[in-house]
């Protein structure tokens, strides 16, 4: 599991540094399309760079290795506190990104996150905060766990009242279609 | 609209016949739709059930199982987490609230719910809050009182200060009631169409007494149990987006057992291990449908012989054979939407009969409705097919008007 999550991470770096993770063809709309990797600080994509880079030595530890722990618990506050990009808020975007609902409840259209790889949260370790954006659909939108699709709204801000005291990435979305 | 006149009497005529051709479209129209419907209902019954919970935290295992009986009180609770856990995680700055439950123990079948008075407060049911109808919620947890679901009030008979004696263990059958034991019921929830409606609610404090007491012994609070156990939390968030790590932080309680579940994800992967039943279900009604179709053609068919005569006097009185190929039309299409309106009546009188059966054995609230877009289209797909197998015997009509003319063979 562990070393399972450390693969992960690496993958996902070696997404993070080659930033193609959906080269997708841009639409002429209001919305402008945003790739997941725009919403990384720079700064903050660096240091995490280091810090796996620097994990990479524990890649073959045994399970329950105190050092490898510390380490992981490490880059999990990492990952938790990870910064947003200021300069994206407000800006209106359109982003693909793979279902995790919140609520059972599905009547009214609830609330539900977005994140950039399947099966991301559900089965394996989830993204850094700001790799997961939450979305306020228009009513009537039906989605289920790890549907592909996009959304079109004004990127937001939300406070997450962790210790770290970051924020989120939340859309209002004005539109949810299905990713074709 | 003489013709369509002509086919009403006509089918007057042989109304017998007919009649059995549109019960048969109508048993098989009430099937199909009765299965669409049930589909929904059984959906929608069960993603109302628990809204505004974020996270359930339960003894680690299969999630869905977890949300089956800490939610829909179904199957059997197995494995307990320790009740101290609720101020590791209440510690946890992004946790807002959290909800015990405790289960294993029922009054006359209906499952008896251990859980804290912040319950009523803070679950949900359909998206609304819960609303206590007489009475009061539990506010004393130290108190031996009972809030009844209204589902239970309701078939049990019972009213607010009434005493029951709840006993140890689920289901029915010979088993220690402690008579001596009597729990007062002081609230009753109003009616949401979810699992809620079918438990009793009781304080965790009182569910631990219930299970220390011992044989003959006499009901009695014990200093708070150290050792309490619950069978899962219900667990809120101050900022939903923050759910992985409030998941990551519950991890790290460095507890091997506990497992924090997302009810969403949990129901979604519920009902996709169920979507091969239900194509199933949805495959048998088409096939019913199917020989419905059939068998309306072959007797269209079959009648064609008897209706030579018929069909010969209506050529004779000036119809042209395009319009005899309408007249057998008209007549297939007529039986298919009687059909149709009647199977339709027939799954609203079922429903309006067995709707509490449905919801109290199977948890499946149903009620009378419209058909919804799918329903329609599935039976505007029906009435075309019909229509399109009619062309069959229509077109062999159209066929012997022409060579028969005046003289058809006699039969």
């Amino acid at each position: 599991m562990r070393r399972h999550f450390l693969r992960r991470c690496l993958v996902l770096t070696a997404g993070f540094s080659a930033g193609v993770m959906h080269p997708l063809i841009a639409l002429a709309t209001a919305y402008k399309e945003i790739d997941w990797d725009e919403l990384i600080p720079e700064g903050w994509r660096k240091q995490v760079i280091l810090e796996l880079a620097r994990m990479r030595r524990f890649a073959n530890a045994e399970d329950g290795d105190p050092k490898a722990e510390q380490a992981y618990a490490k880059l999990k506050k990492t990952w938790d506190s990870a910064p947003i990009v200021k300069s994206m808020i407000g800006k209106k975007v359109r982003i693909p990104g793979y279902v995790v609902p919140l609520d059972a409840e599905r009547m009214q259209s609830s609330d539900f996150l977005i994140v950039p790889y399947f099966g991301a949260c559900v089965h394996s370790p989830p993204p850094p905060a700001n790799q997961i954006i939450m979305i306020i659909p228009p009513k009537g939108t039906r989605t289920r766990t790890m549907d592909a699709i996009w959304v079109e709204g004004v990127l937001g801000e939300q406070r997450t009242f962790s210790e770290a005291g970051t924020s989120a990435y939340v859309i209002k979305a004005d539109k949810v279609t299905p990713y074709r | 609209m003489i013709w369509l006149h002509l086919a009403i009497q006509s089918a007057l005529a042989r109304k017998g016949a007919l009649l059995i051709m549109v019960l048969s479209t109508a048993i098989s129209v009430a099937i199909l739709l009765g299965v669409l419907k049930v589909r929904d209902d059984a959906k929608t019954s069960f993603s109302n059930a628990i809204s505004g919970v974020d996270l359930v935290l339960g003894s680690k295992g299969s999630p869905a199982e977890l949300i089956l009986y800490s939610v829909f009180h179904l199957g059997k609770p197995t494995n307990t987490i320790p009740a101290s856990l609720e101020k590791d995680i209440t510690a946890i700055p992004l946790v807002d609230w959290i909800v015990p439950i405790q289960l294993g123990d029922s009054y006359r079948n209906y499952p008896v719910v251990g859980t804290s008075t912040a319950f009523f407060e803070r679950v949900r049911a359909q998206g609304r809050p819960l609303v206590i109808q007489a009475g009061k919620a539990l506010t004393d947890p130290t108190s031996f009182d009972v809030v009844l679901g209204s589902r239970v009030a309701k078939s049990l008979g019972l009213t607010l200060s009434n005493q029951i004696a709840i006993a140890h263990g689920s289901g029915s059958g010979p088993k220690k009631d402690h008579s001596d034991s009597p729990f007062k019921v002081v609230g009753i929830l109003a009616a949401t169409g979810t699992p809620i409606d079918q438990a009793l609610y009781i304080s965790t404090q009182a569910f631990d007494a219930l299970h220390d007491i011992q044989d003959g012994g006499q009901l009695q609070f014990a200093k708070l149990d150290p050792n309490s156990r619950v069978n899962a939390f219900f667990i809120g968030l101050k900022s939903r987006a923050s759910i992985f790590s409030a998941r990551r932080q519950i991890d790290d309680l460095k507890n091997a057992n506990l497992m924090a579940v997302m009810p969403g994800v949990a129901l979604d992967d519920l009902w996709s291990t169920m979507e091969v039943a239900e194509n199933a279900l949805i495959l048998i009604a088409y096939g019913v449908l199917l020989t419905t179709i059939l068998g309306i053609t072959a007797t269209l068919l079959i009648a064609l012989d008897n209706r030579r005569r018929e069909l010969a006097i209506l050529r004779a009185i000036g119809a042209k054979p395009f319009q005899i190929l309408f007249f057998i039309l008209a007549e297939a299409f007529l039986v298919c939407m009687i059909g149709i309106l009647a199977g339709w009546a027939l799954l609203q009188a079922l429903i309006a009969m067995y709707a509490d059966q449905l919801r109290t054995e199977w948890g499946v609230v149903s009620s009378f409705g419209f058909p919804n877009t799918a329903d329609l289209t599935s039976l505007l797909i029906v009435l075309f097919t019909v229509l399109l197998f009619a062309t069959i015997p229509a077109a062999k009509a159209y066929k012997m008007a022409l060579h028969d003319g005046l003289n058809p063979p006699s039969p």
